[in-house]
């Protein structure tokens, strides 16, 4: 089921562009400046589908991330950023809907990468590639660092709750949880795909 | 944010701050950082790495299970034994007791240091908004070009603003009250969100929300709570007000400063925080003319046109950046 949200929230993305033949001088930057512009309408419009306020702004950053995901074909592609915006929000809106009726755990989808959910074999290959890599780069981590890591990024605990459980200060715990992070980064980057 | 960090870094802070909760960090003002091509690359690799992390099953990561947790005071314990066991036959006793003393001299420097905390130096360069916390997740914000020093010990958490603007909200905490010093004023809480600016001798308290105490050198005393202000000039006279609107007094924190009829002087004051060049006055008569306008986005020279537009006010900027106001 998880799998099959992630294909709708994907076919959503692509389906909120209004694709043409002709391309605009749209670029990132340009796209995360309307968005940051209109982001109190956009809140606004969200509350119809959404009263918990923490719940929307989870689903704005999800917006956003889905967003900076896009390359900049699919960018150039937009004819109308505004209502491009307005649509994958909605999208989410009615997917987060779908989601809580079903009953089905937000974190299998919440952050899950688009590229995840393509069969394409090269794609599968890099994914593949990929968890190589970071199982590698978890590996290479000091113990508290990794452990603080795992225990935050896959056991979902909050970082003060990760804290608790270590006996460290929290500042402790964000900068072991951003040094893992960031080693993971660099690993990631040093592949070429 | 701190100067010391990559732009990596600080995409993985606000990323997690963002993701986690921790703070009142908001995706307001994710997006507000999310100001330049560098930026926005920055956070979209840190996500996407994020996001790929997904594909590592957990239990292939091992994680042997920690060593007990280390006692902080436990170094300084360990000293102990060591230096005892040095052998002791000629000078004996004495030698004894003179090594004995001094342990109880180290172990007493360092339990007084660990209760009142080492003093850390933090400060906002010109242009940012620098944010920190304490251990217990209390958060401070510095406005553009101020200075704090922190002492945050086991039974203390005290910061001396030694100048311009910080904002506070302090986790509750009736062991270790939480105190700002600022020229010979103190200000106590036990947990609260409010506001301390210095300019000069000038300086003002307000309360978002919360309830604090303000003391001055002549044990003058008040108490502010919710949208509650103190205003102390060189004198250190507390003069409060009560029903303000404090939120306008911490604009600052999104990038905007709200000045209501306030004396020319007063608003260069408060632009130099922004700006690196002197800001001077030619004529006095201009320093008392009344200012009302937002200041935003760091942008002094503009702020400067607009007020100049509205009072007939002329200024001038030197080639060296400096800006003379006739």
């Amino acid at each position: 089921m998880g799998s099959l949200i992630q294909k709708q929230a994907f076919y959503h993305l692509i389906n909120a562009s209004p694709m043409t033949t002709a391309t605009t001088s749209l670029d990132r930057t340009e796209l995360i400046r309307i968005f940051r512009e209109i982001l109190p309408n956009i809140r606004a419009s969200v509350r119809k589908y959404i009263s918990n306020q923490d719940d929307i702004d989870d689903l704005l950053h999800d917006a956003l991330l889905k967003i900076l995901e896009l390359n900049q074909q699919q960018i150039r592609n937009i004819e109308n950023p505004e209502g491009f915006l307005y649509t994958v929000v909605k999208n989410l809106s009615i997917d987060n809907n779908k989601k809580a009726a079903n009953n089905i755990s937000s974190n299998n989808i919440a952050l899950e990468s688009l590229t995840s959910a393509t069969t394409e074999p090269d794609k599968l290959l890099h994914s593949r590639q990929d968890m190589q890599i970071l199982k590698q780069a978890l590996s290479e981590l000091p113990q508290k660092c990794r452990q603080a890591f795992v225990l935050h990024r896959f056991k979902n605990m909050p970082q003060k709750a990760v804290a608790e459980e270590m006996g460290l200060s929290l500042n402790s715990i964000e900068r072991y949880i951003m040094k893992a992070h960031l080693h993971c980064l660099v690993k990631l980057r040093g592949q070429v795909h | 944010m701190a100067t010391d960090m990559t732009i990596e870094q600080e995409a993985a802070e606000r990323f997690y701050r963002v993701k986690d909760r921790n703070d009142d960090y908001k995706i307001d003002d994710l997006m507000a950082w999310l100001d330049t091509p560098e930026k926005i690359d920055a956070y979209a690799e840190v996500a996407k790495s994020w996001g790929k992390l997904n594909s590592v099953n957990p239990e292939e990561v091992a994680t042997p299970p920690l060593a007990s947790t280390s006692d902080p005071l436990q170094p300084a314990l360990n000293v102990e034994p060591s230096l005892m066991s040095i052998p002791t036959p000629i000078i004996g006793q004495f030698r004894n007791r003179l090594l004995g003393g001094f342990v109880t001299l180290v172990i007493l420097a360092i339990t007084i240091t660990s209760y009142i905390g080492l003093p850390t130096r933090h400060h906002a360069n010109i242009g940012e908004i620098y944010r920190f916390a304490l251990d217990d997740n209390s958060q401070i914000m510095l406005e553009s070009n101020s200075q704090v020093t922190v002492y945050d010990g086991w039974g203390n958490r005290t910061v001396e603003l030694i100048s311009g603007s910080a904002y506070f909200d302090i986790v509750t905490n009736k062991d270790k009250p939480f105190r700002v010093l600022v020229n010979g004023i103190t200000t106590t809480v036990l947990g609260t969100q409010f506001n301390v600016t210095r300019l000069g001798s000038d300086i003002n308290i307000a309360v978002k929300e919360g309830r604090v105490q303000v003391e001055n050198g002549n044990n003058d005393l008040v108490i502010l709570q919710d949208n509650e202000v103190v205003a102390i000039g060189q004198r250190q006279m507390l003069s409060k007000q009560s029903n303000m609107d404090v939120d306008r007094l911490m604009e600052w924190r999104n990038g905007s400063i709200h000045f209501d009829n306030a004396p020319f002087e007063a608003v260069v004051a408060r632009l130099q925080n922004y700006y690196a060049y002197p800001i001077q006055f030619v004529n006095p008569s201009t320093r008392e003319k009344l200012v009302s306008g937002t200041f935003n986005h760091n942008d002094v020279p503009g702020f400067l046109a607009a007020v100049s537009e509205l009072t007939g006010v002329q200024f001038e900027q030197a080639s060296s950046g400096s800006i003379i106001i006739h």
